[in-house]
């Protein structure tokens, strides 16, 4: 009997050590950080102090799907400092709830800071070495200041930082890339890989533009330009990546736009000589015409042709013209020609991969050939608009 | 305590290809790419992890085949036949050590992990007296439920394994695994060696064949079982390297970074590490059970008269303390090599011993 009244008061006491809950920290109590921007400080202490804003969902702004949330959906700190964690730790006195960067979506870094020698790759450590950072979040570069894109609101998203998530996500436009994760950036950081990172700025009060690319040297792991409109559409040709889009070209003096449905690029290394390296980049590009102002008709073989001659040159024109900006002026290999060289000719890539885009910089001196193949897929839904000429 | 108590303590063949990567498959699998990739070119590593993986596979088979000579003796009384009892006595007592060893690190090294990504507050000293005491409680109930509990355990933690690997498909670039065959021969040695280390408890196949009703299957069985660790290991290697490529051998838990990296498209779910944490969980306290009732079954067999229970929790404490003693990560490496070379060690020297104590003496007297 006694045994039994032991265990009655015994047993439930375990129920106590059975919750855990050490690390509990309620629902409640968590702060969700969707963004964080990384700026210049306005005053410069003897280190190089960052101005970091970092922005919190706010629940009850966002509302559930049956009911709109009323107010503003997020809410901006920021601080200033030498360290990311150092500031973070700043902007906890102002939070009232604890900030968690599971849900981190996407992470601004201004052009300043980027373009200043050396400090990209220290910005990046605590993103790659924090326990609860994901590898998964996006980073995109501003042009100006970086916490101006976090007070962006659009219409449709609450949440600034998801937005400009989406955005990077969004495929339409071919002078733009995949969305580039924290993970890449590592990679790229470690075997001092020239990158590129989505380059974004305030268009409006509601809208931001994804204005091209931000160029980074490797080896000082340092933004050295942006690529927009055309450079950024040839280096996507010649990359062979995110290449659908529209293009309007020239077909005999008249305007006609062609929608890429699919597309390739091919390397070949056609002069090993490591001083005057040749490299023959073959774009093969399946399009669609989707809008055209003059009369020929796609129907007929020599008009194909055309119309095939039409794009391919612009495409040519376009590749060429990323060439002269990324070679001849920021002279770093963003074209992915160091992969290449690593995979297929690997011999001659352990003996020049030192001076591959930087010191002697074989990829400045090198040549690179574009050779264009367009097929035409589908003329459109009706391939004739209006006739010229005489009429049958 | 009252235990479920199953018809026979017996276990069929098949249980033990299940056996043998439930205890392989163990902390290892969060790290070896990191060592593997720091010593090998590219995707090379593979060619590493198939070698140990053989070489494995060999130990295996040649001591299920020596231990189903002697069906339902236990190790200590068919190595006394082979070795005389005092030499049988200490060989026993060695595995036994390093069984508490292995489950001591096992502790240490779950608590570490949680530590690092689960509970940032909790004391690990907290989290690995908690994962003991459930490995306490599987190990004193009725060992065929040790090998009922692996056959449970095994498909999800397999399942999973291949689910996470599917979501990583979009992650993957093949140019991060080219070119191939760039490392030179030190580099493969040194791979194999690293990857060995993740090919533990092999001992345990000395132990449990005793249990195998009828053992004339084992040794395929047992090699077989090993072939399916360095299968997932294979996989598993080119997975990461595809993914991460240079970053591989910078990241502390390749395959935990891997978990939390992948996303279900459609944005549905996002954190997915919390779910394939409990599977990894599973994957070592498997280990954790088994490192902990083969040294409890070694020691009965010397101490026939104790109680498994006392053994039991004698030893408790002694793991416990055993596994705080490493007091940073980098002491904690050093003891999961020193745990991982002398299971190695252990297995070898004792297998090649008895092996040719058997072919001098037991042979005559046991194969008719």
């Amino acid at each position: 009997m006694r045994n039994k009244v032991l265990k009655m008061i015994g047993w439930p006491l375990f129920l106590f050590f059975l919750a855990g809950c050490w690390d509990a920290v309620e629902l409640e109590e968590r702060g969700f950080l969707s963004g964080i921007a990384v700026d210049l400080a306005e005053e410069q202490g003897e280190n190089t102090t960052f101005e970091l804003t970092q922005q919190f969902v706010v629940p009850a702004g966002l509302g559930s799907t049956t009911e709109a949330g009323g107010g503003k959906a997020f809410r901006n700190l920021s601080q200033t400092g030498e360290s990311i964690f150092e500031i973070n730790t700043k902007i906890a006195r102002q939070a009232n709830r604890m900030a968690g960067v599971e849900h981190l979506e996407v992470v601004i870094i201004s052009s300043d800071v980027a373009e200043k020698e050396g400090i990209f790759a220290d910005i990046m450590d605590v993103f790659i070495r924090e326990q609860n950072m994901r590898r998964g979040t996006f980073l995109v570069v501003s042009e100006g200041k970086a916490k101006e894109l976090l007070n962006v609101e659009p219409e449709q998203v609450k949440i600034p930082a998801l937005y400009i998530s989406e955005l990077t996500e969004s495929k339409q436009v071919t002078s733009t890339t995949e969305p580039t994760r924290i993970g890449n950036i590592h990679e790229s950081l470690l075997s001092k890989r020239s990158f590129i990172i989505p380059d974004l700025s305030v268009f409006s009060d509601n809208s931001i533009d994804y204005e091209g690319l931000g160029v980074f040297r490797g080896e000082t792991s340092q933004m050295v330009g942006t690529l927009t409109g055309n450079e950024a559409k040839g280096l996507n040709y010649i990359v062979g990546q995110n290449q659908e889009g529209s293009v309007p070209a020239k077909v005999e003096d008249k305007l006609a736009t062609f929608d890429i449905a699919n597309g390739d690029s091919t390397f070949k290394l056609t002069n090993r000589d490591k001083d005057n390296l040749t490299f023959q980049v073959t774009i093969d590009i399946g399009a669609i015409i989707v809008e055209y102002f003059g009369s020929l008709d796609p129907y007929k073989k020599e008009n194909m042709e055309k119309f095939q001659k039409g794009l391919e040159e612009e495409i040519k024109r376009q590749a060429e013209a990323a060439i002269k900006q990324v070679k001849d002026d920021y002279q770093v290999d963003v074209f992915t020609f160091d992969d290449f060289l690593r995979t297929d000719h690997y011999e001659l890539w352990e003996e020049i991969k030192e001076d591959w885009d930087a010191g002697e910089n074989y990829f400045a001196k090198s040549d690179i050939e574009i050779d264009v193949n367009v097929t035409i897929i589908e003329p459109g839904n009706s391939f004739q608009v209006e006739n010229e000429g005489e009429t049958e | 305590m009252s235990t479920f108590k199953y018809g026979d303590d017996k276990i069929e063949a098949r249980e033990i290809m299940i056996a043998i990567p439930s205890m392989a498959i163990a902390i290892g699998i969060l790290t070896f790419p990191r060592h593997l990739s720091d010593v090998t070119e590219f995707s090379d590593g593979w060619v590493s992890i198939i070698l140990s993986g053989v070489i494995a596979m060999l130990f295996a088979w040649a001591i299920a085949k020596l231990a189903s000579k002697y069906p339902n003796q236990s190790f200590l009384s068919y190595a006394s036949l082979l070795v005389s009892k005092p030499v049988a006595i200490v060989l026993t007592l060695l595995f036994s050590i390093q069984g508490i060893a292995l489950t001591a690190f096992e502790v240490r090294a779950i608590s570490d992990i949680s530590h690092q990504y689960l509970f940032d507050k909790t004391p690990f000293e907290v989290v690995g007296l908690c994962f003991l005491l459930v490995v306490v409680y599987a190990v004193s109930g009725s060992r065929a439920g040790v090998f009922r509990l692996n056959t449970l355990f095994f498909p999800i933690i397999f399942c999973t394994t291949v689910i996470l690997i599917f979501f990583a498909i979009g992650y993957m670039e093949v140019d991060n695994l080219l070119p191939v065959f760039k490392t030179d021969m030190s580099g493969y040695l040194e791979g194999t060696m690293q990857s060995a280390l993740s090919y533990t408890g092999i001992g345990i196949l000395f132990f449990y064949i005793s249990l195998v009703k009828n053992p004339k299957k084992t040794p395929r069985m047992a090699a077989f079982g090993m072939g399916l660790v360095v299968i997932t290991y294979v996989i598993i290697y080119l997975t990461c390297v595809a993914v991460y490529g240079p970053a591989t051998e910078a990241i502390r838990f390749p395959l935990v970074e891997l978990a939390k990296e992948i996303e279900v498209p459609g944005g549905f779910f996002e954190r997915l590490e919390s779910v394939f944490f409990v599977i990894w969980i599973m994957a070592i306290f498997t280990t954790t059970m088994m490192a902990f009732d083969v040294t409890v079954m070694a020691l009965n067999s010397i101490f026939p008269k104790t109680n498994k229970m006392k053994i039991i929790f004698l030893l408790s404490p002694l793991i416990y303390f055993v596994s705080t003693i490493p007091s940073n990560y980098l002491e904690l490496g050093i003891f999961a090599e020193l745990v991982s070379y002398s299971g190695w060690g252990l297995s070898g020297t004792v297998i090649i011993l008895l092996w040719i104590m058997h072919k001098i003496k037991g042979g005559r007297k046991n194969e008719k």
